[in-house]
């Protein structure tokens, strides 16, 4: 009985039916975290004593950052699902989670870049952090070129195989500024540890991320709905 | 000295492909419809 309705939830078109109905709200009330929380951040939010003005670039790159890891967490974990079980919903949410996942890494990236100019004097550096999220950048364009290469169901499996080997990459890029001596600076959101951000700008950084994290699932929700039509 | 063209960069570029790629996911959802 649990098992038959367990495979009826996580069957497409159920989810595809949830998604539908959940998509308006999910829309409007991203737009509204991400509003609130760009015009605290920008605005509100008092300015760093050595940073000034410049730290405010946290608000759209540390989010992108956690994305990244995020994304590529969910997509491994959807893809073993798929290796594990051949559960077809959790093929179609890796598939959907590389590009949205490669977008977050570029804008690190090139958020982080732009923040690297003003406060380390460099565009780029071969930094441990910054060239272990350059990788994680090649894994999803790996993932999707491996996908759309071969033939429908090898390109799954083959790119599920990637996406799970991948997530090796995950636990370095984290502790990346702990294991070597990096330019980049330490975490500042850990779970094991007090943040090190004064709460009047932590606040509007933990509703950026809310934001992202609703950008993710909207992508995710239309994209289960187009492909719960196209098969 | 005045960072803000380095932040507005940041929060432009970091919108500007945000709000493309949903106007993308949303186009080929529609199309699919």
């Amino acid at each position: 009985m649990i098992k038959q309705q367990l495979a009826q939830f996580i069957s497409l078109p159920y989810m595809a039916r949830l998604c539908a109905r959940i998509t308006p709200y999910l829309f409007f009330v991203m737009l509204s975290v991400i509003a609130i929380g760009l015009a605290w951040g920008l605005y509100f939010a008092p300015s760093d004593y050595q940073q000034g003005d410049a730290f405010r670039i946290i608000y759209v790159h540390v989010p992108s950052a956690f994305l990244s890891l995020m994304v590529y967490s969910c997509m491994a974990i959807s893809a073993a699902l798929f290796l594990i079980w051949r559960i077809k919903i959790a093929d179609e949410i890796a598939r959907a989670s590389a590009p949205v996942g490669a977008l977050f890494t570029f804008l690190a990236l090139v958020t982080g870049s732009i923040w690297g100019k003003p406060m380390w004097g460099t565009w780029w550096i071969w930094d441990a952090r910054l060239t272990s999220e350059l990788i994680l950048l090649f894994l999803f364009f790996g993932y999707m070129a491996l996908r759309d290469a071969l033939p429908q169901k090898i390109g799954a499996l083959a790119s599920s195989y990637l996406a799970v080997i991948g997530m090796i990459n995950i636990p370095i890029i984290h502790f990346s500024v702990i294991w070597w001596n990096t330019l980049h600076q330490g975490p500042t959101l850990s779970r094991l540890s007090l943040p090190t951000m004064d709460s009047r700008m932590l606040y509007p950084l933990l509703l950026m991320i809310l934001g992202f994290m609703l950008y993710y699932l909207l992508i995710l929700c239309l994209q289960l709905q187009t492909a719960m039509r196209r098969s | 000295m005045g960072y803000g063209a380095y932040v507005f960069s940041a929060v432009g570029i970091t919108l500007g492909c945000l709000c493309a790629y949903l106007v993308y996911v949303w186009y080929q959802f529609k199309k699919s419809l």
